[in-house]
């Protein structure tokens, strides 16, 4: 009897104990982020903030550096369930992002039911051209940076560094072209033709989305979709900006619109102890990565020095 | 009275000495497949709604290139993982002297000294953790998995590198006649 006890108590003390943290871990699991509001909320327009690069599974710190946007979608769907908002408001400042990240933005504004203004202040360029033109009214600052209506890809190319440590790369694929935009090959003359082709349809698609969102003819922004940056005034002389100005004017607008008093109610994720740390470790983690990058570099200017015109 | 017949050898006893490494690393690995169905599970929750685990290593990868600050979040929630791992050995190490994994392979953790101190459980499995205290001792983590085990091979004493530290060590009963 006494010995039987003796073994049972180790198992009762690690079901416990699996238990207890177990119950722990998922108490702080729950802390980690999720999209939520700050502030009490008081106003009848909501402000969606789409500040830094748009990017499908984006991070959104407080210094603004990112946006994901599934979490403005989140705030536009959010906005449009709650009866109290009665127009949106996108605070733009942001050099775009991922085409498609920017697309589901631009989708999401389009859907809304309630009254939209996109609001560029410091910069609302390329795929945040797009979401802007994507609102019912556009208002710019007149020093405001638009339009960038391009596309372009890029990505890191490691073969020249793997010749230079001697590394070669091996790789099996079945699919001729399955291995294009490796970073460890060099692009071939035709596969780079065929990213040529795909950017060309991603940036006709971008002038189709712009002209059918601000209502002009496709030849007309095709023309200025060089990938150029404008000024506000610019933009509004073209059409792709309605007024010039900033919160006050988007106020009015709606004001005049909605016919009642205007209060802003700023949507933004709560940032948590979690997106602290987060920011903490991945400076440390960027501050190592470019420690090492730069003893490369240094390396392999010290083994090779080109000149390029 | 009866005498007793025969020679009067010395009976049965029992020893603690090192526990064999396949013992060991059969009762890690039940370890942490336990962590993984119960402790672990909500980080990797977590983990899901962060990185595309399930689509392979390619778009992970490209996740982490899209995404500045992820590196930041995965490497909080690993840290967050590996402290569970280390309570979940240190306080049952602590109360029980044995995991589930070592209880199922008949092996047990004992200290240099009969009592088995709080500190030298934590330290024991300290190197789970993946960074600690900061980034200088992440770039030797690595080196750390792999001279800690490397220590029960090559070591006299079949001690890991971390239990030479918290002097403590991982034992079995054998019986000698």
């Amino acid at each position: 009897m006494g010995s039987e006890e003796k073994q049972k108590k180790p198992i009762a003390t690690m079901v416990w104990v699996i238990a207890l943290l177990t119950a722990i871990a998922f108490a702080i699991a729950g802390f980690f982020p999720e999209i939520t509001h700050s502030g009490t909320k008081s106003g009848n327009v909501a402000v969606i903030p789409v500040h830094g690069v748009i990017l499908s599974n984006g991070d959104s710190y407080f210094d603004e550096q990112a946006t994901s946007s599934s979490e403005i979608v989140q705030f536009i769907e959010d906005a449009e369930d709650d009866p109290s908002i009665r127009a949106m408001v996108f605070d733009i400042n942001s050099p775009g992002g991922s085409a498609v990240a920017s697309q589901e933005v631009a989708d999401a504004v389009q859907k809304s039911t309630k009254p939209t203004v996109a609001w560029i202040r410091d910069s609302g360029t390329s795929g945040a051209f797009w979401v802007a033109t994507a609102a019912d009214k556009v208002v710019a600052n007149p020093m405001s940076i638009t339009g960038s209506i391009g596309v372009t890809a890029s990505y890191l190319q490691f073969s020249g560094l793997l010749q230079d440590y001697n590394v070669s790369y091996e790789v099996l694929t079945a699919g001729r072209l399955k291995e294009v935009g490796s970073p460890f090959k060099a692009l071939t003359q035709e596969e780079r033709k065929l990213f040529q082709e795909q950017l060309d349809e991603l940036h006709t698609y971008f002038i189709q989305a712009i002209a059918a969102n601000r209502n002009l003819s496709e030849a007309m922004v095709r023309d200025y979709a060089t990938g150029m940056f404008f000024l506000g005034s610019k933009a509004k002389e073209l059409g792709f900006v309605d007024v010039l100005g900033g919160k006050d004017e988007v106020k009015q607008i709606l004001e005049r619109q909605l016919k009642t008093n205007v209060t802003f109610f700023t949507y933004e994720r709560e940032v948590s102890l979690f997106d602290i740390l987060s920011r903490v470790m991945g400076k440390q983690s960027f501050s190592l990565g470019r420690g090492i990058g730069n003893g490369i570099a240094e390396t392999n200017r010290n083994s090779k020095v080109e000149v390029r015109a | 009275m009866p005498r007793k017949k025969g020679l009067d050898l010395p009976g049965e006893r029992v020893v603690a000495g090192p526990a064999q490494v396949w013992k060991r690393l059969g009762a890690f690995l039940v370890d942490m497949l336990i962590l993984d169905f119960t402790v672990l599970l909500p980080f990797q929750k977590v983990l899901g709604k962060l990185l595309p685990v399930n689509d392979g290593f390619g778009k992970m990868f490209e996740s982490l290139l899209a995404n500045e600050g992820l590196a930041g979040k995965l490497m909080t929630l690993s840290v967050a993982m590996s402290i569970f791992m280390v309570l979940y050995f240190a306080i049952l190490e602590f109360k029980i002297r044995t995991t589930p994994g070592k209880y199922l392979f008949k092996i047990s953790v004992q200290g240099y000294d009969p009592e088995l101190k709080f500190w030298q459980a934590v330290v024991r499995s300290l190197f789970l953790v993946p960074l600690f205290p900061f980034f200088l001792l992440w770039l030797l983590d690595p080196l750390f998995w792999l001279l800690d085990p490397l220590f029960l091979i090559f070591s006299k004493s079949s001690q890991r590198l971390s239990e030479i530290f918290s002097k403590t060590r991982t034992v079995e009963l054998y019986r000698v006649n």
